[in-house]
């Protein structure tokens, strides 16, 4: 342990980055935005840029949202300390924040676009702080140190490109739409079809309360997105308040938002993105139904294991298996700082899938598996032990993270196996 | 029973959202009684609302490009009385901010509902379609008595009120020092709102107000004429009610009439070309 902190310490020293003035508006909406989902930002200094992740605490929605190099003035990553790492993607050091205090720094949308300069980020590895040197017009500079902790990487697995439905329009659409329904509606249906989109309000009961409620329905004809292409016929319900708070974020970004999703119980992505300088996926989950989980089923191209219906009609994606931990291909816990990368290959059942870092363009699968009792079931973040049982009725992890006490769980990449369809 | 209705000038469509919005902001649970001619929104006289009680009518043809009513029988029952939730038809309309056309009909989804139907402009060749269905509940004919138009009670005075919102600015900062105020006013045009306290007294006065015009053959009645033309007459009412009357105000009206009956109750009646709302706040007990 010891040794590992220390490794990590050092590891810590020497992120540093530099984000012009231009370009600290986006970052503080995406820390709005962040806030308004998760309680802590995981930063994720990549070579590719910086990675601002959360995730909320019911697990349901995951935020990733990379400000590539060329939005930096300056950008250091910190990779000084030879990692045994042969990736470029690794993150090298990590830490989260919370957002509360973040928030802080970030406040006034207004006062940062009228008068901020630069924002320097360092991670300082001897205090222990992150800090954020915002300077600003006139010769004021505000230096804010916020205490971080090292932390896990948070990576949720989605298959993303594998999507069979994809949709592309203007945020504008979307928001005119969603303005439609009542501020305290908590979920929303989606229902595609080639011919037209309907978004409708949603209610979990059918008792007479829920009867004396207002609902609502928009239709949208394919028309007005840039891209329509629905491979599945279905309807995908999920939450409407993380929608607002990503739409508000779009806002800003202005960007067109793509929108990948499956059926019932497989995760909706939102994702937005200007090629080199910015990408954002905004992975939230749906409410899984009886017959979704059979439309699973008919995917050849997901190796996701339906066949274990899901007993609870009202939880959302259920809890990946535990093995797989959410590495990118050939790449090891950062947290083994004293070996070589070593993919260690624990005995799993059979559907197992591979795992990409979701910033690049090839999918990951998502592991769906039904209640079993398996020993080595994973629970997401929270580390497990492995004698408890998974039973999360609600909204569930549709990922899986690793963590420093993980090292023996550490593994990796396998191919997907394809006779697991029915489950045998 | 069948009620379907359209509206598809923009101004129109503005015009009824005020009228929404100025009844939403009055009252919770809003019946509206619909006829061949008219479209009513009312509030009766109960205890649950503290005695407020509100009548509002607008001639369909105003309003709508199409109107299709169908009662509960062809007869003496060609109306229909459905009780709704304001704060709903009025989030429904809300939508209608840009539309190109509102429809407004009774559909039976789960339960009986008020399907408001909106068409928005798109980025594409067909519309968007907002719909909303706000569920309703139909008053049996055996309970219409309680709607009828409340009776104007013989008051004292009559006068036509000053610019709404200079009495509203007002009677928003009178209301920090009580929750009771004293409307009063006489037949010469005189007019004053007091708020007393142990430790202060505030009142403010208007002069030289219009008094309306007493029409003997029209609807408007005569204020009494046992009343001595300078003596004021006085009501003291809840603030907040008068508040929520005062800030709630769209329709922007020509006249605002104010009939006081002493020690009674306070009547409002706004003029308006198209709409005519009424307003009942009795005084509260000393």
């Amino acid at each position: 342990q010891i040794h590992y902190l220390a490794g990590l310490l050092i590891e810590f020293q020497n992120m540093k980055c530099v984000l012009p003035g231009a370009n600290v508006k986006l970052f503080a909406k995406a820390i709005h935005c962040l806030a308004k989902l998760g309680h802590y930002v995981y930063f994720e200094p990549l070579d590719t840029g910086l990675a601002l992740k959360t995730v909320n605490s019911s697990r349901s929605a995951y935020v990733s949202i990379l400000f590539m190099k060329p939005l930096f003035q300056v950008y250091n990553a910190g990779s000084d300390i030879d990692l045994t790492v042969d990736d470029d993607n690794l993150p090298i050091t990590r830490c989260k924040v919370a957002l509360k205090t973040l928030l802080q720094v970030f406040k006034s949308l207004a006062n940062i676009e009228r008068s901020v300069e630069t924002c320097d980020i360092d991670l300082d590895g001897d205090e222990c702080r992150l800090v954020f040197q915002l300077k600003c017009k006139h010769g004021i500079t505000k230096t804010h140190h916020l205490t971080f902790q090292e932390c896990e990487s948070l990576q949720a697995i989605f298959a993303k490109d594998l999507s069979p439905n994809v949709l592309k329009c203007d945020h504008k659409v979307l928001s005119d739409v969603v303005i439609n329904f009542s501020s305290s509606l908590e979920e929303i249906t989606m229902l595609v079809s080639p011919c037209k989109v309907v978004l409708r309000s949603y209610s979990d009961d059918e008792s007479d309360e829920i009867a004396q409620l207002m609902k609502t329905e928009v239709s949208l004809n394919p028309e007005e997105f840039s891209q329509y292409q629905i491979g599945v016929d279905t309807d995908v319900t999920f939450c409407l308040k993380d929608v607002r708070a990503i739409l508000a974020f779009c806002e800003v970004a202005a960007m067109p938002v793509n929108i990948h999703f499956e059926v019932g119980g497989k995760p909706i992505i939102f994702s937005l993105g200007h090629n080199g300088y910015f990408r954002a996926n905004f992975v939230i989950a749906t409410i899984a139904t009886d017959k979704n989980s059979q439309h699973s089923n008919a995917t050849a191209n997901f190796t996701t294991n339906t066949t274990f219906p899901t007993t609870n009609k009202r939880s959302f994606v259920k809890p990946s298996r535990s093995k797989v931990a959410p590495k990118p291909l050939r790449k090891v816990s950062a947290q083994k700082t004293n070996a070589k990368p070593q993919p260690t290959k624990l005995p799993q059942p059979k559907d197992c899938d591979s795992i990409n870092s979701e910033h690049d363009v090839s999918p990951e699968i998502p592991l769906q598996g039904g209640e079993q009792t398996n020993a080595t079931r994973y629970e997401g973040f929270n580390s497990p032990s492995p004698k408890q049982p998974c039973f999360k009725n609600v909204k569930t992890v549709f990922f899986a993270a690793t963590q420093p006490n993980d090292l023996d769980r550490t593994v990796l990449v396998l191919a997907p196996d394809s006779d697991n369809e029915d489950g045998t | 029973m069948r009620f379907r209705a359209k509206v598809v000038n923009i101004d129109c469509i503005h015009h009824f959202t005020n009228v929404v919005n100025t009844i939403s902001k009055l009252l919770k649970k809003c019946s509206i009684r619909l006829t061949k001619e008219k479209m009513f929104f009312i509030l009766p006289d109960q205890v649950a609302n503290g005695g407020v009680s509100m009548w509002c009518e607008l001639k369909q043809a105003n309003f709508f490009d199409e109107y299709q009513m169908d009662g509960v029988n062809k007869n003496e029952l060609n109306e229909i009385y459905l009780e709704i939730v304001a704060e709903n038809l009025c989030r429904a309309i809300k939508s209608a901010n840009n539309a190109k056309s509102l429809k407004i009909k009774l559909t039976k989804k789960q339960v009986p509902c008020l399907t408001v139907e909106i068409e928005l402009p798109s980025l594409s060749s067909t519309a968007r379609i907002v719909t909303h269905d706000i569920p309703v509940s139909v008053i049996p004919s055996a309970l219409w008595g309680e709607y009828q138009e409340p009776e104007m009670p013989d008051f004292h005075v009559s006068l036509c009120l000053p610019p709404l919102k200079t009495v509203k600015h007002i009677v928003e900062r009178l209301k920090n020092l009580s929750s009771y105020l004293t409307l009063s006013g006489n037949q010469e045009g005189d007019f004053a709102l007091k708020v007393e306290t142990e430790l202060v007294s505030a009142t403010t006065r208007f002069s030289d107000l219009e008094i309306p015009p007493y029409d003997p053959d029209g609807d408007s009645q005569a204020p009494s004429k046992l009343w001595p033309p300078s003596e004021m007459a006085s009501a003291r009412i809840d603030v907040k009610k008068l508040l929520q009357f005062l800030a709630g105000q769209q329709i922007n009206p020509y006249k605002v009439i104010c009939n006081i009956v002493d020690q009674s109750a306070v009547h409002f009646f706004l003029v308006h070309d198209d709409i005519s709302l009424q307003y009942f706040i009795p005084v509260v007990a000393v």
